[in-house]
């Protein structure tokens, strides 16, 4: 899809990382999202219609070819179900001229705390960036060994920033971005110079998750919430978590959107450690909530977070979620055992990383 | 039948207020005339006013339902922020919850969205009473059905709004608009079109019904000058091209609509570039009729003469397979729905469990 627009200067806004494999009807059905979400938000923002075949058989269509509607937004209701209420067969999307001009910088820092507070100095100098994203000493390691993106090897942190748009505008907020990198305490920066260096920098943060491969041999991509003005706090939370379960966690992160994907390493031949990391996992999940965020940014609840959502709805509302469900599907038919507890979800476990990502062929956030 | 005026004063008020009456019509300011519900029970929301919570660090505001836009805005504003969907009606007193249950969005839309994609968190009360939450309180989250995504545009049909929380933006701190005189629409859409998907990255993009466009630019002021000549230079000497001076006065008439003559119905219909250009060429010949395009004719709003009948209106719509929603009108529009606007196959099945006894019907089924 993204090939396709391409040759009209348009592209598809959320840029998920695992765009080289995934589909869009999996993005539709998880509401995935990027490393490019701040702006122009996730997959439903970008959904306009869908045509739709509905667990009895029923087909429907949703929205349509405008970005404007009447009537209740039944297409971005639909997105995110994550197969509850059906498949999509068809689906329109919104896409956007390709920015005429990128700046990527790349700061690194003593501390994650000092990271974070340079996210907080951007977002408060009003400027908004495309993106903006946080890697600590391990994740930075672990893309260092797999990719060799030229990230400073000795940096505790490092966070990318990058400017989009037309060329005169970037340039303007960049006087600003500089100063405010400036005065943030960065110990190095290094600002991209054309397009091969911005991918090489874009590289190293995508390959973060299956680079993680190589410091161990299994370990559970987390995907968490928090409001952004308390990153810090979840860090350092998340750090004391690590250390009472004798687990090491590599942090990359949505920065500008609050999205921690914490990764927790362990060696799932060692008896109990995969359990532990489980419990380390599910508490980290707690912490998102207990700070007023989300079990799931853009990764969805599947069967893996279902024991989580009682954290974050109430018993009610669960309920109410589960009565749609069934009168959406009462034969449960679709996509059974996903999202609510409750249910007879297979007996599947699945952790890791997935096979394509340990042949090294695909990496995803 | 009766008709008994509620009004509850807080939020804890709101779930008896609504379980008190078999047919119930929430209302905030009475914006929207055309949508009055005969037969039933009115619920007057202006008392549950006010902002709950709001941190610019955030990106986030959390308002009552019957928060008139005009608090938030200026609240925002003090701050360098704003509502970038540009909600409309905002001096005619609207409500934030009247806005997103009818899912009304302005020319500012163009640039970043559509209130579907700033309303980010809600707080409900279903047809029996349940107070339910949906979304959440940060930017990004996948957890659960996407209830906020559902109320936008739903006229109220699966329940009465209490609280929405929104993803707010830094606000551009200087503006230019450009205004172009096309020879005809045709000439007016073909340069929308062209506009829309260039790398110029305009804030807002109106054509008038003297084929007159209007593109308005936001960022850094020092960049504004060559953004202004780039604009010039895509439309070369095709046609008239000067800078409005009073540049903020033209987007306030139309975001309140000033331009709407008395006594005549405000329609919204949702378009593409393509099918505004068919209808527009249809509507041509009707000296009396007076429309706005908007949002890179993403939306058509047309003002209908009371002197003809709305029925001839509707027999367009029908036509050009389009759907529409009279907003403001001084007689009653029967249904104020123009076209299939609720796909009946889906959304039967979540009013059935939201709202099993039809409190909130209207006139869409």
């Amino acid at each position: 899809m993204s090939e396709a627009a391409e040759p009209f200067g348009l592209y598809y806004a959320p840029d998920p990382s695992s765009q080289p494999v995934c589909t869009i009807g999996g993005n539709v059905a998880f509401n995935s999202g990027g490393a490019h979400c701040l702006k122009y938000g996730m997959t439903a923002n970008h959904v306009l219609g869908m045509r739709v075949v509905l667990p009895d058989g029923v087909i429907v269509d949703l929205g349509g070819p405008s970005c404007e509607t009447v009537g209740p937004d039944m297409t971005g209701f639909f997105v995110g179900s994550e197969g509850l209420f059906g498949v999509a067969l068809e689906i329109t999307l919104r896409l956007l001229p390709r920015p005429e001009r990128f700046r990527t910088v790349l700061a690194a820092y003593d501390s994650l705390e000092r990271a974070g507070d340079a996210v907080a100095r951007v977002v408060a100098s009003g400027l908004l960036p495309g993106a903006m994203e946080i890697m600590d000493r391990l994740a930075i390691d672990a893309a260092e060994a797999a990719v060799n993106a030229g990230y400073p090897r000795d940096a505790v942190a490092v966070l990318i920033v990058e400017l989009e748009g037309p060329t005169e505008q970037v340039e303007a907020e960049w006087v600003e971005l500089s100063r405010v990198i400036e005065e943030s305490g960065a110990y190095e920066v290094h600002v991209a110079k054309d397009a091969e260096e911005r991918m090489k920098i874009w590289r190293g943060r995508k390959s973060a998750f299956s680079a993680v491969g190589r410091l161990s041999p299994d370990y559970i991509v987390q995907d968490g919430v928090v409001p952004r003005g308390k990153l810090g706090g979840a860090l350092a939370a998340i750090e004391r978590l690590s250390e009472t379960h004798g687990l090491r966690v590599a942090n990359v992160f949505h920065a500008g959107d609050g999205n921690l994907h914490p990764l927790i390493l362990y060696d799932g031949r060692r008896e109990g450690e995969l359990e532990r990391a489980e419990e380390l996992a599910g508490e980290i999940l707690r912490l998102c909530v207990e700070l007023g965020g989300s079990i799931t940014g853009e990764h969805g609840v599947g069967m893996e977070k279902i024991a989580y959502m009682t954290d974050m709805f109430t018993d009610l509302e669960i309920e109410t979620m589960r009565r749609i469900r069934e009168s959406i599907d009462p034969a449960e038919l679709s996509n059974r055992g996903k999202i609510l507890p409750q249910g007879e979800p297979p007996a599947l476990r699945f952790h890791g990383p997935h096979p394509l990502e340990r042949e090294g062929k695909i990496s995803r956030e | 039948m009766s008709e008994t005026i509620l009004r509850p004063e807080s939020l804890e008020e709101l779930p008896e207020a609504v379980t008190s009456v078999e047919h119930v019509r929430a209302f905030g300011g009475r914006t929207k005339t055309a949508l009055v519900v005969p037969g039933a029970s009115e619920l007057d929301l202006s008392k549950l006013s006010g902002i709950v919570e709001y941190d610019p660090g955030e990106y986030t505001i959390l308002a009552l339902a019957g928060t008139r836009v005009a608090e938030i805005a200026e609240l925002l504003r003090a701050k360098g922020q704003y509502l970038p969907f540009d909600p409309p009606f905002v001096e005619s007193g609207a409500t934030i919850g009247g806005t997103v249950v009818t899912g009304l969005s302005g020319s500012g839309r163009f640039r970043y969205g559509g209130v579907r994609d700033f309303l980010i968190g809600i707080r409900f009360v279903d047809g029996e009473g349940n107070v339910l939450r949906g979304g959440g309180r940060v930017v990004k989250n996948a957890a659960g059905f996407d209830f906020p995504k559902l109320f936008v545009g739903s006229l109220g049909r699966f329940g009465v709004l209490a609280e929405v929380t929104f993803k707010v933006f830094p606000e551009p701190a200087a503006w230019r608009t450009i205004e172009i005189e096309a020879s005809d629409h045709g000439a007016a859409f073909d340069l929308v079109a062209e506009l829309a998907s260039s790398k110029l990255e305009l804030s807002a993009l109106d054509v008038d019904d003297r084929a007159r466009v209007f593109a308005r630019l936001g960022g850094v002021e020092s960049a504004l000058v060559e953004r202004v000549d780039s604009v010039r230079a895509l439309v070369g000497g095709r046609a008239g091209v000067r800078e409005v001076e009073e540049e903020a006065r033209i987007w306030h008439d139309a975001r309140e609509f000033a331009w709407v003559p008395e006594g005549s119905t405000l329609v919204k219909v949702p378009t593409t570039i393509r099918a505004t250009a068919a209808v527009v060429e249809s509507l041509s010949g009707r000296d009396d009729l007076v429309y706005r395009s908007s949002a890179g004719a993403s939306v058509l709003w047309v003002a209908w003469p009371s002197a003809r009948s709305i029925d001839e209106l509707r027999g367009l719509i029908d036509e050009h397979e389009l759907a529409g929603l009279a907003l403001r009108s001084d007689s009653r529009i029967d249904p104020p729905i123009f076209g299939p606007v609720f796909p009946v196959d889906f959304w039967r099945r979540v009013v059935a469990v939201l709202d099993p006894r039809g409190r909130f019907r209207g006139r869409e089924s």
